[in-house]
């Protein structure tokens, strides 16, 4: 039988990847279970650490969160609301279904983020007989403009009425609601 | 301000949790480059195609492990799964995934099993990277070392 080191040393000096599997499937058989958990952390150690790099450094630049983008469907929502003085159930619906890409203004304006605004087109949705919105859904109105089938300006327009559900919740010590 | 925001999260937090799921794809799109540059077959799962996974290949493990790898006459070859992290609690939680893949390995008859990994938080070993290594035999894989994948079995009578 034998030691965890000799065990481990084989490993680590297999000299193909096969071998190295073919001896790292050896281990359960060559073992006690009490030995294993340490024989693995200990390849893991030796083999595998030195290749992991974080990803933090990482910070992909996509269009649809920079200002062009953003300024661009603001501009068609003041165009379409006549700079949001028309924001009545027919003209929100009238907006968002001649342009989807109006929905990332409005609903940034009810402060929601993408998840919480197809939450809240739940809500509402249920009492009023309509299909919510799903997350990816309000996502590709808003990055490609995909054309709104099942959105109604009664949804939106009562959206900022379920949003200040928020203002409801009991306060918590150390938390702003 | 903006090194305040930094400290709270803010607009940087923001901007990185927008993008997560781009910077997640970094490790599949380097294993899909890796793939169509040798003629792997290959097929890269998503939430649209699992009942495609399940009916061809009989994988139910749900989610479907990340790239199912295939030969010519469209046997099930590898199972190959994707996970960054950079804390070690969620490399501990994501190890877990790779035994539910093993499990599923097991049951489709001893089909390998492999890991590609990225980030720091695999770098704790004890609950972390030892048990992916356990589970995948050893066939752990990082994005810089990719090529040295196309060495170990099955990949090389696939190429």
């Amino acid at each position: 039988m034998p030691s965890i080191a000799e065990t481990v040393w084989r490993i680590v000096d297999a000299p193909t990847w096969d071998q190295r599997v073919a001896r790292v499937r050896q281990i359960p058989a060559m073992h006690g279970t009490s030995e294993h958990s340490g024989i693995y952390a200990e390849i893991a150690r030796q083999l595998y650490v030195a290749h992991l790099a974080p990803d933090y450094a990482y910070v992909p630049v996509e269009d649809f969160y920079e200002l062009p983008h953003f300024s661009q469907a603001y501009q068609r929502a003041v165009e379409a609301t006549a700079g949001f003085a028309r924001v009545s159930v027919a003209d929100l619906e009238a907006a968002i279904v001649a342009e989807p890409t109006v929905l990332l203004p409005l609903r940034v304006i009810t402060g929601l983020l993408k998840n919480e605004f197809a939450g809240a087109t739940k809500l509402v949705g249920e009492g009023l007989g309509l299909r919510p919105l799903s997350a990816s859904k309000v996502d590709s109105m808003e990055r490609s403009g995909t054309p709104a089938v099942c959105v109604s300006g009664d949804s939106l327009r009562d959206v900022p009425a379920s949003a200040s559900l928020r203002w409801g919740f009991p306060a918590v010590a150390g938390c702003d609601v | 301000m903006f090194l305040h925001q930094r400290h709270y999260g803010g607009a940087f937090r923001q901007l990185l949790d927008a993008t997560s799921e781009l910077r997640g794809g970094m490790i599949e799109d380097a294993v899909e480059a890796l793939f169509s540059d040798h003629g792997i077959r290959y097929i890269r799962t998503g939430s649209h195609n699992q009942a495609e996974i399940a009916a061809r290949f009989e994988v139910t493990v749900q989610p479907a492990p990340d790239f199912v790898v295939f030969d010519g006459a469209d046997n099930l070859r590898v199972l190959l799964e994707c996970k960054g992290a950079n804390d070690g609690g969620t490399a501990r939680d994501k190890a877990l995934r790779f035994e539910r893949l093993q499990d599923e390995s097991v049951r489709l008859g001893g089909i390998p099993l492999v890991a590609v990994l990225g980030g720091l938080g695999w770098t704790r070993v004890n609950d972390t990277l030892g048990p992916v290594v356990r589970d995948c035999d050893g066939r752990v894989f990082s994005v810089s070392n990719l090529q040295e994948m196309l060495t170990v079995a099955p990949f090389a009578s696939l190429l």
